[in-house]
């Protein structure tokens, strides 16, 4: 098929009539911006060829004018199977569609009928796209990137392109029919789910329905037998109670049970009188008794008591002798005591006479040594004084020493300065010269001498030379010179000393008699208690320790000549005490110890006197005691009396054994349990028959109304109806079970058989798809769908590049394309913005491929990127305004 | 004297495979056969009918299904109906007997709940021993007292009860239990006996009459459908005893061996044959086994099932033709394509497996033949 021209006039933008011009075979390209209305143009192309001119449908409605309502108007020209068509169509108001080619005009249906013929495609329901493959090649912008989504129709189309080239039918139509059917037949019987519906479910809901309902009928029934059960029980108990015979026993029985009950009770105050009088001789008997005895103890106890009395006056004298005894021990042991603590006494005397010798020698050489201490700090004292006076003697110091250094070299920097401007004179002499030659008056010797006043220098044999030194400011430095010399001798005078010399010396001998005033002042220090103590107020401290030794020394009193070492006199006299205290100490246990047993001795015989003074008391107390009772009644009188009493017991026992004898059978508490027994039940029988009587009316009530409602028929009903459920239920599994048997039968056959036929489909992609990816294999699905690559692994189609699906997407349209052309049937392909996401390389091959397909197959690119196309040699398109009178043609 | 024997009318009884159409017919059916036994005994001249047992089919009727029968009967006030209870409706205390007497039975109607003689006519020269049921199942025989039981000398004696003369199996071992020479002991002139459901003569004096309308496939004896005219001339003499048909419906079972399309034809001949004027009086169920083509496979569901399903009151079948698929049947599929393919995988899964998959794969075949020859039902 080969798109000649496409005409618009009213659709979207396009408001005015335009045309797309340049259209041809082969690739055919319009290139324009985004708005331009590529997308338009497309939808247009859709319209006029799959839409029925009287479709109202959302497509035919998103055609018309933007702002506002229109009719929109299309045609195209194209060439098909050599011929040519003109396809005008008209939508919403006045709508029209007419076809025009072959010599024949069609209009109305009739053009859309011949349209749907020459396109191979199906009418659309209810003014929808027609279907059939073209849908799936036209391609709207954003669908690039999927895979043709093929309607029956188109696949159809494409299997019987396919099945045309097997030698025989594989039936895929027939199949799919039948699978169309069985489907169906199955969607009746289950939902989406799988699960029953419909007339199945029905089924199973009624059978269960019916299990419950008859569940609650046999509940029912089982209450019926219940109480039909019930009923003839009620019956029974009726009968019972209401015989008369019964009744009467039972009136019979009341009164036998008195008359017993009345011979108990007679018998019982009888007994009851037999066993007082029986109990009173049984009493009087044991006081008797008890009589006797108490006479046989007191004789029994007296005599005990007499030979106690005895037996214990023995005892008390034995106890007196031990008890004196113990109290002769005790005074010996007290004079042993006595004569120990007189010794003791003694012993402490000596010892304290030993221990004042001792301490009396102690002290007296304490008061020697107290003494020399005192002269030896009387000593030290005297010699600090004198030393003292000698320092004090001494004229010169260090301070005045000083001042007559510092005036003698005073004195000398004045001669010096002197010196310096004085006149030297360097003499020589020459042999024999000597002591010729004089100045001021002295003979001159070799060397050099210094003139610094006027001098008049006399050469013997010559004459005399004044010498006048020419010196500058000499007066003033004689002056100075002279007061230098001044006051080193009034330094010299203060000091007393002649010269320095001795003022040297001088200053020598005070430096001794400095360092003898500090070793007496040391000697003296170290005598004294502390630093700051005045030797005076030591002297007198150890004058008072003195005076306190003397003081004591007299309180000890006077030594005597005892010439014993006062120290081995007190150690023996300590030994003696240690001894006379062991022997106190001896004394004092010794009394100690015998006082238990003397204590002892005192308790058993204060103890066995009071025994022996009780048993005494008791005897003479049973003996009155006895003479008493035998006073008031004899030995003789109180036998007589038993035997009088042993024959009122035995006479009384008797009696009580005889009424015994006449005991009737039962109990009393028995006889009266009985009458109101037999009293309840006469009293209790009326209620019980009208109870019974209310019970069993109400049982059949309940008996009719179940009855009534047939529940046996009921029951039988229901279980047929539950069986009948069951049946169809059976009979729904059963077709289930047959057609989805069916069904999988059918569908793997067709499966078997379409992986058949798809063979040549892959073959048809298969050319371009080797040239794109080279070595790859595309995996053809029954739905004709390229669901993987495989090149060195599957790769499924969805996990591929939007670049890659993309190719692949285009490559299966030019594939379906190429079959359809081949097969001769009407194909042509539109690509809306496709081939966006290709790199160049891979963009360039399609092109190659495509400009190889454009051979066979027209092809139309819409694109806003023209610059992407330029290497595709492509027919240039271009849409331009047509003349009013040339859209409106007819 | 002339007396009308039947037994067992089971009224209200429910048939399990019968449908809510057919259910419906088959218990009216059972209703009608009153009448016509009433008919019948007028146009004989019978006295009495006696009804030997199981009036109705369950203990607790509906007060419908219990009021039914007796508004039939009283359609003929010329006629005593003397019932005994069987063990269907035995007489439970407070049971359906009772139920029965409350609604105030007119005097032509005479339960016999009592073991007791009671006289068949005005003139006491017969009597009737009624030896109904108190429970569903007796211990002993209920017919011993007839034995002792004094008539007036020279009467008629005739006996009226519900049991077997013989014991079938463990599974009621001596119940209802009847002595099979119990007229020859009692002196009975005759003995009207229900509960088989077939009509049989167990001696001269021995009878039963079975159910007046057929109920059941399998029935002993001459079969259900008929009522009893006996006549009995005087105390020693033998009972004359005519069977008359009063049953609409026929049953039948039918066994059936499948193999060709002449077995289908003669199997359709022989049950239109059970009754060629009016198969709708005809219920059948039929036990088919044998195996057939696909097209005579169709021959079966469109003559058998369909065709004679519909002309038949009742088709039930047992069993089904299996599936022996011929190369000309595979043929049906074309030559080749997916139908062909699926074709030959149900034949073969119809040849192999348990037999339930087998018989499901032998159905999903027979389908599919005829999904394809009729281009999918119309789908295409």
């Amino acid at each position: 098929m080969i798109l000649r021209g496409l005409e618009v006039e009213r659709v979207r933008r396009f408001g005015d009539a335009v045309r797309l011009t340049g259209l041809g075979p082969g690739i055919n390209l319009l290139g324009a911006p985004n708005e331009f209305g590529k997308s338009t143009l497309l939808a247009a192309l859709r319209a006029v060829f799959l839409l029925p001119h009287g479709s109202k449908a959302r497509p035919i409605a998103e055609l018309q004018p933007y702002g506002g309502r229109g009719a929109p108007r299309i045609a195209v020209d194209f060439t098909l199977d050599g011929g040519d068509w003109r396809l005008e169509k008209r939508f919403m108001q006045r709508a029209f569609a007419r076809l025009e080619g072959g010599g024949e005009r069609l209009d109305g249906d009739a053009a859309e009928a011949r349209l749907q013929d020459l396109l191979g495609v199906e009418a659309g329901k209810r003014g929808a796209e027609a279907m059939g493959l073209l849908n799936a090649l036209w391609v709207t912008q954003g669908q690039s990137l999927v895979q043709p989504d093929l309607s029956d129709p188109a696949r159809a189309t494409i299997r019987s392109c396919l099945e045309a080239d097997l030698d025989a039918m594989t039936g895929g139509d027939a199949a799919g029919r039948v699978l169309a059917r069985v489907t169906a037949d199955l969607a009746v019987l289950l939902d989406g789910r799988g699960n029953p519906r419909g007339r199945f479910r029905a089924a199973k809901e009624g059978e269960q329905e019916a299990a419950a309902e008859l569940a609650r009928l046999e509940t029912r029934r089982q209450g019926l037998e219940d109480d039909l059960n019930a009923m003839a029980d009620l019956r029974r108990r009726l009968a019972h109670e209401d015989d008369v015979d019964r009744r009467e026993k039972e009136r019979a029985d009341l009164a036998e049970a008195g008359r017993v009950r009345d011979r108990l009770r007679d018998y019982d105050a009888r007994y009851r009188a037999a066993r007082a009088v029986r109990d009173h001789a049984a009493a009087q008997l044991a006081a008797v008794r008890q009589d006797l005895a108490g006479r046989a103890a007191w004789e029994r106890d007296l005599a005990a008591g007499t030979a106690r009395v005895a037996e214990l006056e023995a005892a008390l004298q034995a106890a007196q002798g031990a008890h004196d005894a113990a109290g002769a021990a005790h005074a010996a042991r007290l004079e042993a005591v006595r004569v120990a603590d007189a010794g003791r006494q003694m012993a402490r005397r000596a010892l304290d006479l030993a221990a004042g010798r001792v301490e009396r020698a102690r002290l007296v050489r304490e008061r020697r040594e107290a003494a020399a201490a005192l002269d030896r700090l009387d000593e030290a004292a005297r010699a600090v004084t004198q030393a003292a006076a000698e320092l004090d003697a001494c004229t010169i110091d260090d301070a005045r020493m000083g001042a007559i250094r510092k005036a003698e070299r005073a004195l000398d920097a004045a001669r010096a300065a002197s010196r310096a401007q004085a006149t030297t004179l360097d003499v020589t002499l020459a042999d024999g010269a000597r002591g010729r030659l004089v100045l001021d008056g002295q003979a001159l010797e070799n060397g050099r001498i210094v003139v610094t006043d006027n001098a008049v220098l006399r050469i013997e044999g010559i004459g005399t030379i004044r010498i006048e030194p020419a010196s500058h400011g000499r007066d003033a430095l004689r002056v100075e010179l002279m007061g230098a010399e001044e006051v080193l001798r009034r330094v010299l005078g203060a000091a007393g000393c002649a010269d320095i010399a001795a003022a040297e010396a001088a200053l020598a001998v005070r430096r001794q008699a400095e360092l003898a005033f500090q070793a007496a002042r040391t000697v003296l220090g170290g005598l004294l208690a502390s630093a700051d103590q005045v030797p005076a107020t030591a002297m007198e401290a150890a004058r008072r320790r003195l005076a306190d030794l003397d003081v004591r020394i007299a309180r000890i009193g006077e030594a005597d000549d005892g010439t014993d070492d006062p120290l081995a006199v007190l150690e023996a006299a300590r030994q003696a005490m240690d001894v006379a205290e062991a022997r106190y100490d001896a004394a004092h246990r010794a009394l100690l110890s015998p006082d238990e047993t003397m204590r002892r001795a005192a308790e058993d015989l204060a103890r066995l006197r009071a025994e022996w003074q009780v048993a005494r008391d008791g005897a003479a107390q049973l003996a009155r005691d006895l003479e008493a009772a035998r006073a008031v009644e004899a030995d003789e009188a109180l036998s007589a009396r038993l035997a009088a009493g042993h024959e009122a017991a035995e006479r009384a026992e008797q009696a009580l054994v005889r009424i015994e004898e006449t005991r009737p059978e039962g109990t009393e508490a028995l006889a009266d349990a009985t009458i109101q027994r037999l009293e309840r039940t006469i009293q209790d029988g009326h209620a019980r028959l009208a109870a019974l009587r209310q019970e069993m009316a109400a049982r059949e009530a309940r008996i009719r109304v179940a009855e009534g409602d047939g529940l046996d028929e009921r029951i039988a009903a229901q279980e047929r109806l539950r069986a009948a459920h069951a049946a169809e239920d059976a009979a729904c599994a059963r077709e289930v079970a047959i057609l989805q048997c069916l069904r999988d039968a059918v569908a793997a056959a067709e499966r078997a058989a379409t992986e058949r036929y798809l063979a040549p489909l892959a073959r048809a992609i298969q050319p371009a798809l080797g040239a794109l990816f080279p070595r790859a294999v595309a995996t053809v699905e029954p739905d004709f769908s390229i669901s993987a690559l495989s090149r060195r692994i599957d790769e499924p189609f969805a996990t591929l590049s939007d670049g890659t699906r993309e190719q692949i997407a285009v490559l299966a349209r030019l594939g379906l394309a190429d079959l359809m052309q081949a097969r001769g049937r009407p194909a042509m392909l539109v690509l809306d913005d496709a081939l966006t996401y290709a790199d160049s390389g891979r963009l360039d091959r399609m092109f190659d491929i495509l400009t190889e397909a454009a051979g066979r197959l027209q092809i139309l690119i819409l694109t806003c990127r023209t610059e992407l196309f330029t290497g595709l040699g492509a027919r240039r398109l271009a849409v331009e305004p047509v003349g009013a009178e040339i859209a409106e043609g007819h | 004297m002339r007396l009308l024997h039947t037994s067992d009318w089971q009224i209200g009884k429910v048939f399990r495979f019968a449908d809510d159409d057919i259910l419906p017919v088959l218990q009216q059916e059972r209703l009608e056969a009153i009448g016509r036994i009433g008919r019948l005994a007028r146009a004989q001249g019978a006295e009495c009918v006696v009804v030997a047992g199981d009036i109705y089919d369950h203990l607790r009727p509906s007060e419908r299904t219990l009021r039914q029968p007796v508004e039939r009967m009283r359609q003929f006030p010329d006629l005593r109906w003397h019932l005994i209870p069987g063990n269907h409706d035995f007489n439970e205390r407070d049971g359906l007997w009772e139920r029965l007497a409350r609604t105030g039975l007119p005097d032509h109607i005479v339960p016999h709940l009592a073991h007791a003689p009671a006289a068949l006519d005005a003139a006491g020269t017969a009597w009737l021993l009624p030896a109904g049921l108190g429970h569903r199942h007796v211990i002993g025989d209920p017919t011993v007292w007839m034995d002792g039981a004094a008539t007036p000398e020279g009467a008629i004696r005739v006996g009226l009860a519900h049991g077997s003369v013989r014991s079938f199996g463990e599974e009621a071992p001596g119940h209802n239990l009847l002595a099979i020479d119990r007229a020859r002991q009692a002196g009975l002139s005759y003995l009207a006996l229900g509960d088989w459901h077939g009509a049989q003569r167990i001696d001269a004096r021995t009878w039963y009459s079975g159910t007046p309308e057929v109920d059941g496939f399998d029935l002993g004896g001459a079969g259900g459908g008929q009522a009893l005219l006996v006549t009995l001339d005087g105390p020693r003499a033998e009972p004359v005893v005519e069977s008359h048909a009063v049953g609409r419906f026929r049953w039948a079972r039918a066994q059936a061996v499948l193999t060709c399309a002449d077995d289908i034809a003669a199997l359709e001949g022989r049950l239109r044959a059970i009754d060629p004027d009016d198969p709708s009086r005809v219920l059948v169920w039929l036990a088919v086994s044998g195996a057939l083509g696909l097209s005579e496979l169709e021959g079966w569901q469109a003559r058998i099932v369909d065709g004679l399903g519909s002309a038949l009151r009742l088709l039930r079948i047992d069993g089904a033709p299996g599936l022996a698929p011929s190369s000309d049947d595979l043929d049906a599929f074309g030559p080749g394509g997916a139908v062909r393919a699926a074709a030959e995988t149900l034949a073969r899964q119809a040849g192999e497996g348990d037999e339930a998959a087998r018989a499901i794969a032998a159905a999903a075949l027979q389908r599919l033949y005829l999904l394809a020859r009729d281009g999918a039902g119309g789908m295409a």
